[in-house]
């Protein structure tokens, strides 16, 4: 079920038309792609991240997403999206298996759900062996189809194949802080060592 | 198949070399057949300036300088040439001008005789003068009274020369013109000219590369090589002896031993003949006989056609305009099947228009990046490729020997496929950097193959500031790597498909790095080279659903394939297509039986294939989404890949 069907957003495609009949000449018709709030994040060994988006879609064409995927740097986006796969963690796609389309001239804008992970553009979970400070740099690439007719129309001619949209990306494990329950157990234990090792230096004193 | 290729070449030129040992050892036992012919092999000018030198003297002393210029004349002693060297018009810098023939093998204490017939007028003053390695041999003045005149001088050749040379002046700024110079033994005989390999190799060009007998050449030589030491420049590892400098056509003079030609052929090396002095005298009309008469000899595999024809600076000895280059080109490319190709000095420099109007005249380029400086050799290849993408050779000179290795791969890592040490008499009297050109021939030779492997550049990115050339040969994939910078850098090299855990192998250093997934690590301590093999690497298949074309129930799929790692994907297929329906209109696709797998052939690294898969998608419409499965698989099963690609319609 599409739960996130999106139609477009009236007044970023009133305001890019309005801007394209401005223009002298037209730019190269390129989507656009946007992490946020940031494109690198941080977490500690078994925790979960995610990335929300931003997609600018300043084409002619209906956008359907077809496979989303975070690639370690240096990402070989053609002839064929060649991608080397993150080591500190795995990623999992969202956006795709929501498939939102985006109409020609407009955008789509999600945060990540960090709960039900249902809106964002995927998820990373880092292994809980991960070793702080470790990090995978690379990109979030999308593979997308162009039509010249929302897919979903019945009789949607597809114009554009298997093309790469991609944002600079990173994950950072950190180290995490001890919790509370933690602390209190340091607080405790603590004092039960120093008390240890001051008998054990009366003892080797005695020794010598 | 490439290996049977290249024994059957060793075979054959170790068949060639025995022959021709045995008949120049023969011919050197033997005075050569006598006759009353001439040692010089262009005594009438009738081929320019091929086999001959010129110079200026200038008021200024400054080389180069001064008003006398070369020219063919009509006016002639005999043939269709003389050479005429005279002051241009109001020319006040004349002090005095010579042509000089290349260097003569010597025969030790042989009697000679050199005759030049001289036209000068009443009053100038010319001088026919011969010099000696061991010494001056002998001098006469000219006579000049506006007629041809002849002019004699007899000479004995001392036990210790090893060549000399004959040089004509003009003392005068009345023109001079010179025809028939002849040069016998004291006799008056001449052995006859003598070519024991006679014909035409097969030299070409494809794209970026200079084929000679079929197969990528890496030219790797000296300039100025004398017959004497033809030995020892093959036993630095060079395969190619330019012939600017002391021997432009190289064929040049009969003295009964077998010709130079003869002596680089049977050396398993080869040669390149110079035209650069004859197309300096403005006469495209002359290269058709030049070709005719120096180019069928086994040994030769390009020709020279000048020496930095975009040299405005230095208008006498030098510079050629564009529209004259091009006419000499294509005069000679009337008489010769082999490529022709020039030394474009200001590419090392300039800018591209200098050079431009040149390129009708060549095949391909030639550059003179000079110096310790590495960045004006990156600017010559990436100038001359920017004009025209042909193969490009280079001139080197002797830098520090430290720098002369990473610079001969910076040289190839910036697309260069051939190398030239100016000159050998240089090199030959330094140790340190005559070492460092055999290392790098050397080990050049032995990467040959991967030099000229598959490139998969894409597939390979190194540490900031360092160079790469990646190429896949024979089963394994090679990166040379140069730092030109003093700086350290260390780093880390990404490779597309590296397995954690395989190994790298540093050649040439008996070092090993084990890769992490995705790379290595190495460093450089400053201006170095590093070369790495990855033996037997494994590879990495992707795919992309690239076109879908046709009729609902006959839907063609263009599954692009591509080997996105560094190793073979031999007898690649698409193994299956799988479609999972996941909205939309209910329907079924159905593929043929018998489709798959879908053979899309052999892939080196970086390479891509298309398979083409029919589909019946009737029922559906575009509604109607699938998740789509691409299975790929090769190297019997060892490689396999699924790629999966969701939303996709009919």
């Amino acid at each position: 079920m599409n739960i996130l069907r999106w139609h477009g957003n009236v007044l970023a495609a009133a305001f890019l038309a309005a801007s394209a009949g401005c223009l002298s000449a037209s730019p190269i018709e390129t989507p656009t792609l946007t992490l946020i709030p940031s494109p690198d994040l941080s977490g500690g060994p078994g925790s979960t991240v995610g990335w929300g988006f931003t997609i600018v879609n300043n084409t002619a064409d209906y956008l359907e997403f077809s496979s989303s995927q975070f690639c370690l740097a240096p990402v070989l986006l053609t002839p064929v999206l060649a991608c080397t796969s993150p080591v500190t963690g795995v990623y999992h796609d969202i956006i795709v298996g929501n498939d939102p389309i985006i109409a020609p001239g407009s955008s789509l804008s999600e945060d990540f759900d960090p709960i039900g992970f249902t809106t964002g553009i995927g998820f990373f979970d880092v292994n809980p062996d991960a070793v702080p400070p470790s990090s995978d740099i690379g990109q979030i690439v999308l593979i997308y189809d162009g039509y010249a007719q929302d897919p979903d129309s019945g009789n949607a001619t597809q114009l554009l194949f298997s093309v790469p949209l991609a944002a600079d990306a990173s994950v950072t494990t950190e180290a995490v802080a001890p919790e509370p329950a933690t602390a209190g157990f340091v607080a405790t234990a603590l004092p039960i060592l120093a008390v240890m090792a001051r008998q054990a230096r009366r003892r080797k004193r005695r020794l010598t | 198949m490439q290996a049977d290729t290249f024994a059957a070449d060793r075979n054959t030129r170790s068949r060639r070399s025995a022959i021709s040992t045995f008949l120049l050892c023969l011919m050197a036992g033997l005075p050569g057949p006598a006759s009353a012919q001439n040692i010089l092999n262009n005594g009438g000018f009738e081929t320019g300036l091929m086999c001959y030198g010129m110079w200026t003297w200038s008021v200024t002393g400054v080389d180069f300088a001064g008003d006398y210029r070369f020219t063919l004349s009509t006016d002639s002693h005999s043939g269709a040439y003389s050479l005429q060297i005279a002051c241009i018009p109001g020319g006040t810098d004349c002090w005095r001008a010579a042509v000089y023939t290349e260097q003569i093998p010597a025969m030790p204490n042989q009697n000679y005789t050199v005759n030049a017939w001289v036209k000068c007028p009443t009053g100038g003053g010319g001088l026919i003068y011969v010099n000696s390695t061991a010494g001056s041999l002998a001098g006469e003045w000219l006579t000049c009274n506006a007629n041809w005149t002849s002019n004699s001088v007899n000479f004995q050749v001392g036990p210790a020369a090893a060549t000399f040379s004959i040089y004509v002046y003009n003392y005068g700024i009345q023109p001079m013109r010179i025809d028939d110079l002849v040069l016998t033994y004291g006799d008056g005989t001449a052995p006859s000219r003598i070519n024991l390999y006679p014909g035409t190799r097969s030299v070409g060009v494809s794209g970026q590369n200079v084929l000679v007998d079929g197969a990528p050449y890496l030219a790797l030589g000296f300039f100025d090589v004398p017959r004497s030491d033809i030995f020892l420049v093959q036993a630095t590892g060079a395969n190619t002896v330019h012939g600017l400098g002391s021997s432009s056509g190289a064929d040049c003079f009969n003295v009964g031993s077998g010709s130079y030609l003869d002596a680089i052929y049977g050396a398993h090396m080869n040669f390149v003949p110079d035209s650069s002095a004859a197309s300096k005298l403005d006469a495209p009309g002359i290269f058709p006989t030049i070709m005719q008469t120096f180019g069928p000899h086994l040994a030769n595999i390009a020709w020279f056609l000048s020496d930095e024809p975009d040299l405005v600076e230095v208008p006498v000895f030098e510079y050629i305009p564009p529209a004259t280059f091009v006419a000499e080109g294509n005069a000679a490319r009337g008489a010769t099947s082999l490529p022709l190709f020039a030394d474009m000095q200001h590419a090392a420099w300039s800018v591209a228009a200098d050079d431009v109007p040149y390129a009708p005249g060549i095949d391909f380029w030639m550059a003179e990046p000079y110096g310790p400086d590495f960045s004006s050799l990156r600017h010559a290849t990436s100038l001359l490729t920017s004009i025209s993408p042909r193969p490009i050779w280079l001139a080197q000179d002797l830098i520090d020997a430290n720098l002369i290795v990473p610079k001969a791969y910076w040289a190839i890592v910036n697309g260069a496929t051939g190398i030239f040490y100016f000159t050998w008499p240089v090199f030959k009297q330094s140790p340190g950097q005559l070492n460092a050109a055999t290392q790098a021939f050397s080990e050049l030779t032995t990467l040959e193959g991967a030099i000229f492997g598959s490139k998969m550049d894409a597939l390979v990115t190194p540490p900031g500031g360092i160079a790469t050339m990646s190429r896949f040969s024979r089963g394994a994939a090679y990166i040379m790597a140069v730092n030109p910078n003093p700086q350290a850098v260390q780093g880390k090299f990404s490779v597309q498909g590296i397995a954690a855990g395989q190994q790298v192998s540093v050649m040439f250093e008996s070092r090993t790095l084990t890769a992490t997934a995705g790379g290595f690590t190495d460093g450089f301590a400053g201006v170095g080279r590093h070369v790495y093999s990855i033996a037997s690497p494994n590879t990495t298949l992707t795919a992309s659903i690239a076109n879908k074309t046709g009729a609902t129930a006959a839907r063609d799929w263009s599954i692009l394939v591509f080997n996105a790692g560094i190793g073979a994907a031999n007898n690649t297929a698409i193994a299956n297509l799988a479609f999972t329906r996941t909205g939309g209109t209910a329907c079924t696709p159905k593929v043929a039986p018998g489709t798959f797998p879908l053979s899309v052939g052999d892939l080196v690294p970086g390479a891509t294939a298309t398979g083409n898969v029919t589909v019946d998608f009737t029922g559906c419409d575009s509604t109607s989404k699938f998740t789509v499965a691409v299975s790929l698989s090769a190297n019997s099963g060892a490689t396999a890949a699924t790629i999966t690609s969701a939303n996709q319609r009919y």
